[in-house]
This record gives C-alpha cells, structure tokens and sequence, in this order.
C-alpha cells in the first residue's frame, strides 16, 4: 500500500515519517523546508508498505509548485494519512475537506496533541470522527506517542465520497464542524510566549535579532578556535609520529614524498605549510575545518528547531527589501554560511524567478562558507583584528551594493512577506543529533576527498611548472590589479575546486597583512566552488548562471582592485569608514539615479 | 459602539477587529485564505515593526506576520 503523508506545513509530519520509517529525515520548524517528498518504508504485519512525506501545503488549487506535486501525488497514492495541527484546527480541516474530494482513503491525525492540551485547547476526536466519518488518532509527533494506532487505522480506512462545496460553504461546514468538535479554555500568558513576542516586538525584536546573531556567531568562533587548538596538539601527538615514519620508509625524498608529505622537518611538521596531501590536506579537512562545521551545525540546527529563524526573516524584512528579497531569502544565506550548497538548494522556497536569481547570486558570490571562514580566520587574525575585520566588511559591502544593483536591474518585483511565525517549540535531542550526524556524514563524504584531491592537484601542477605558467599568464590581474604575487594564481586554481583548500594554500607565500586581505577577499568573490557551481546550474539554468558569473569577475576585478587602491592611501581602519561611507551613499542614491533613466 | 472600517496597517496594537475588505487580487486572497485571514476572521493585532516593517496578527491560534503593503490593503472593523 502506498500512504501519503499530507498536511499543512508545520504540522510535524516530518516527524511522524521518521518514526514510521526509522529513515532519518531532518525536520525543521518553519513552514516550507520539505521541499522534495521523501519516502520510506514501514512493515506491519509483515508486509511492506511504502510512505511519503508530500511537501507541507495549505490547499491544493494548483498554482504553486508545491501544490502541483501534492495533487500529483494523492493521485499515486492509496491512502491519505492527513496530519493535522491540533493548535490550529480549523485552519487545518480546510486541506482536510479538500483531501475528501479525492474520493480515497482517509485517516486523519490529530498531532501536537499535548501542545493543544498546554493552550487549553479540546478537541473531540471521537465526535471529528463520526461527523466526518473518517478514523481519527492523536498523536505527539516528537516523542511518537499514540503512533502504533496508526497501521490498524489504515486497514479499517473506507473510501470517502464527498459532495463538491461552494468556498463560502466549506467554511461554514468548518465552521460547524469546529464548534461541535472543539472546546477552549483561558489560560494565562506563559512565559515562553513572553519570550516569543519579545522576539518580534518592534523596539526589542532587532536588538534581540542582532544580539542573537553575535553570540551565536562568537560561540562558534570561540569553541571553534579553542578546539583547533586542540586538535592541533592532538595531531602533533597522534598523527605526527605516523607521518615521519612514512617520511622515513619514503627515503625522505622524491615524487610520492612530495606529493604525500610535502614539506617537513625531521622532527616537527608545519601542517598548514607542508602541501601534502597526507598532511595538510587531512589536517584542514580534520584539524579546521570539522570543528567548525560540527559547531555551526548545532547552533543552527537548534535555532532553525527552535523556531526562531522566521522570526529573524520578519525582523529583517524591511531591510533586505532595499536589496529587492523579502525577510524569508535570509534563511538560504544563513545556511550558505554552512555550505553554499544547501543554501543554493533552500532558493527553491522563495516565490518569483527575481528573489531567486537576486539571493543565489549574492549568496555564492559573496557568502564564504564555514569550512572557508574557518580557515579565513586562521590565516587573517594572526596579522591582527583589523585586518580580519577589514575582511568581513568588504564582504559584506560587497553583498549590499551588489544586492542593492541588482534590485534596479532584474526585472520584476519583490513579494511581500506572508508568514506563519511558529510557536518556539523546544527542540528534541534525539533529532538533533541525527540532523547533526547526518550534515556531517555529508560533509565527509562531498567535502574531504575534494580538499584532498585539490592538494593533490596543485602539488602535481606545481612540479610540472604549469602554475608558474599560469601564474605569467594572468599576472597583469593578480600583480596589476590586485597587488599580488604570481604565486598566488595556485591558490585561485585549486579555489575552484576548494576554498579552504585555496586559502590555506596562501599560508606558505608569505603575504603581508594586507595582501592576505586582498587575497582572501579575491578568493571568495571570484567564483564558487566546483560542488556549489554545479547546484547553481542546476537551479538557475545556463543563462541565467553565465550572467552570475559574469557578474562575478566584475565584483571580484572592482573589490579586489579598489582594497588594493585604498591601501595606498588610508589605513586598513580607515578604509572600514570608507567603505561603510559608499554602501550609505550608494544606498541613498542609487534608487534616484536608475529612476531619472526611465 | 461606533464601528470603524480601518487599514490593518493602521490598527493600533492589541486591538481586535472583523476582517470586512480585502484589496488584493485572486493570487493574495486565496494565500490570505489558507492561512485563515479571509472575510469575516476575527483578526487581533499584536505589533508592528518600525520603519513599515511587517504586521505581527494573531487569527485563531496562529501567529502571523504581514507585510506593511499587503496589510495596508486589508481592511478591518473595529470598534470606537
């Protein structure tokens, strides 16, 4: 039998899927992250049945996306499982009369029942059952509970003929139905829902937002930098010893030894100077890298839980109108600062082609992910705060002026934002644990063999001359514009393939504080990575990605350039002020001056 | 009471009212509708954030966030 699994978005199917298929599915709080069904398999008695988890919809009027594929597929499947949100019902049993019109197998699911019981809210289930005659069970999503009712229902499910309502007497019959079925009883203001509207309150909510971003940013930085640290000197104790035994067996020498090991002294090993493939390379994927994204996950995966990420996209709205998206494209940037991948990936959530092609730009353009941020801050902070500073607000200069060009120029206009805000819920340990151990089994197996494989590229194009090659080729750029040496065309190469590879390739031409800048910054906005690329075709198609990168190049030649220009004149905390002064200006005056053209 | 017919932009904050209006065409009525805000909801708003930013309301159990064009176009009554 082939069950579907459908609801409203945020209702915990997600949940319920995963308990009934023991496959691990991450499930997030805020309407619209299924965004592919997924499926699985459940045995009852001894027969195996398939499940899907159909995207989260309101209604099925075919007119989104999401909506289409749900029609689809309640036309594929035998039974209908709708998961309802016991907090909202009559919101909720508009999909359900819906649902009936199809004429198939239906059980319904009352889910979130404690939370329902926690508001005061009552809701008779066996009555539902008999006015709709449909069989109806409750459920807790996340612990499972009330779940093994489930099989039983779905044998006993009967194929249900509903006659086809007019809109404004299908609200009446929900009308009807909820006040015989529900039942509310005061309750006072808890202080969860105190913290909840102080999220969004219009004097606290922004400094609240911004305060939330800071920690949560600083506690990534400061555990990451701390275990570092740590597993630096776990590799000099562990590790180090293996690879000068290898060294040893290799004779010390020759083409394996290069390319392998690289570059080291007989007793102690520079991991991020050495250049092979067994030492810097598993070092960065190990040693910085991990650590990084192991934290970034567990901050964001409890915050996207938690609930609070919709309420960043409504604090942030207004302002990322001025870029032409509305609050909800801040979620694909927060992930891209993950990885780009997912972040790419999440862009299929926002509404017109214009949000779409304004946020995947911005985003892998100048969004670096945490495995390079990781390595950015190793290699820049040691030349001083400044510095590391300096690098971040280019960046993120670059992001609004870019963001703020593409508003005049793409055409169409920005949606405005309609969004549920979910109640905080508080998130499950279990779940996010697989979430965590699922993200990171995918950085295993996407990111490591790249790094290594980009070590082992660079070090075999480096033998055969062809980075010096390249490096004359290209070195009007890198020396004229951006004041760089040759030597660092090795880096831009295996940044295709790699960032934080690319980054710490720049460890061992010894730039000065503000070369490193300019360099980390170049890296960054030139092009994306090869894995991030190849979503990005994917998702905007061949036009659409050659303008994006296009426009790629110009940020990179005018960012690059212009820090190398102001270096000559102000400090590195100067040109901070200057830039700020032209993202101001540009953001006063660029609306008036793209205007007076039409 | 006397009963006003006002924008939901213009609702003062921890008012309540009756969704009377809405100016929008198909494609924002029927997302309105699925998220319960539709002719005859009752409506409460809870906040508004500054600089025209989005319109917090609460419909039924559900907390909602509206942004400042569309809530300009919904219209409400309420009372005094």
């Amino acid at each position: 039998m082939k069950i579907l699994l459908i609801g409203n978005p945020n209702v915990g199917k997600s949940a319920i899927f995963s308990h009934l298929t023991g496959v691990s599915v991450t499930t997030s709080n805020y309407p619209g992250t299924t965004i592919q069904f997924t499926k699985g398999y459940f045995t009852f008695n001894e027969q195996k049945h398939e499940v899907i988890d159909v995207p989260g919809t309101y209604r099925l009027n075919p007119e989104a996306e999401s909506e289409k594929v749900a029609v689809k597929m309640i036309e594929y499947g035998d039974i209908l499982v709708n998961v309802i949100d016991s907090t909202n019902l009559e919101r909720n049993l508009n999909l359900t009369l819906q649902l009936m019109e199809f004429g198939k197998p239906m059980v319904i699911i009352l889910n979130m029942w404690d939370d329902a019981k926690h508001k005061g809210i009552e809701i008779d289930a066996i009555k539902l059952e008999e006015l709709l005659n449909i069989p109806v069970i409750t459920t807790n999503g996340l612990t499972g509970e009330g779940l093994n009712a489930l099989p039983e229902k779905c044998m006993a499910a009967n194929q249900i003929r509903l006659t086809e309502d007019t809109l404004s007497s299908k609200w009446e019959k929900i009308g009807n139905i909820v006040a015989e079925v529900q039942n509310l009883s005061h309750r006072h203001h808890t202080f969860i829902e105190k913290l909840q509207d102080l999220s969004i309150h219009p004097f606290f909510g922004p400094p609240s937002a911004l305060l939330m971003l800071v920690l949560s940013f600083k506690i990534i930085i400061t555990a990451g930098e701390f275990l570092v640290e740590y597993t630096a000197k776990l590799f000099d104790i562990v590790y180090t010893p293996f690879i000068l035994w290898l060294s040893n067996i290799l004779g010390g020498q020759g083409l394996i030894h290069a390319l392998l090991i690289g570059e080291i002294d007989s007793s102690q090993i520079n991991y991020e100077g050495a250049m092979g493939v067994l030492t810097t390379g598993v070092f960065v994927a190990l040693g910085i890298v991990l650590p990084y994204i192991i934290l970034f996950y567990l901050v964001f995966g409890f915050l996207e839980d938690l609930g609070y990420l919709p309420r960043v996209a409504i604090i942030l709205d207004r302002l990322l109108h001025k870029i032409g998206l509305h609050g909800y494209s801040i979620i694909p940037m927060f992930l891209a600062c993950g990885c780009n991948v997912p972040g790419i990936l999440a862009i299929r959530n926002l509404e017109t082609r214009r949000e779409r092609f304004i946020t995947a730009v911005i985003t892998c353009t100048t969004i670096p992910c945490m495995a390079q941020t990781a390595l950015i801050i190793k290699a820049v902070a040691k030349q001083g705060g400044v510095y590391l500073l300096l690098t971040f607000v280019t960046l993120l200069s670059t992001w609004a002026i870019l963001g703020m060009f593409l508003k005049e120029k793409v055409k169409g206009t920005t949606p405005t934002l309609l969004l549920e805000v979910p109640p905080y819920r508080a998130p499950n340990i279990k779940i996010q644990f697989k979430k965590l151990w699922m993200r990171v089994k995918c950085f295993f197996k996407e990111a490591i063999p790249y790094v290594l494989g980009g070590i082992l590229i660079i070090d075999l194009l480096h033998i055969l001359g062809v980075i010096a090659w390249i490096g004359k080729l290209f070195s009007p750029i890198i020396k004229g514009v951006f004041g760089l040496p040759e030597d660092t065309v090795a880096a831009l190469i295996i940044g295709v393939v790699r960032k934080d590879a690319a980054v710490a390739l720049l460890e061992p031409i010894g730039l000065s504080s503000m070369q490193m800048v300019i360099a980390v910054v170049v890296l960054t906005l030139y092009f994306p990575c090869v894995a991030t690329f190849t979503v990005l075709f994917k998702e905007l198609g061949a036009k659409d990605s050659a303008k994006a990168v296009s426009l790629m190049f110009i940020v990179t030649i005018l960012a690059g350039g212009g820090l190398n220009l102001l270096n000559r004149i102000y400090s590195p905390g100067l040109i901070i002020a200057v830039e700020i002064a032209i993202v101001l200006i540009i953001s006063l005056t660029l609306p008036s001056l793209f205007r007076r053209r039409t | 009471m006397r009963k006003r017919k006002i924008a939901l932009s213009s609702m003062k904050n921890i008012q309540s009212g009756i969704v009377l209006e809405i100016k929008g065409g198909g494609g924002m009525c029927t997302k309105l509708e699925s998220l319960g805000i539709r002719i005859g909801s009752k409506i409460k708003k809870k906040s508004a954030l500054i600089f025209l930013g989005p319109v917090i309301v609460s419909v039924g159990n559900t907390e909602i966030a509206i942004g400042y064009g569309m809530a300009s176009r919904i219209f409400v009554e309420v009372d005094g």
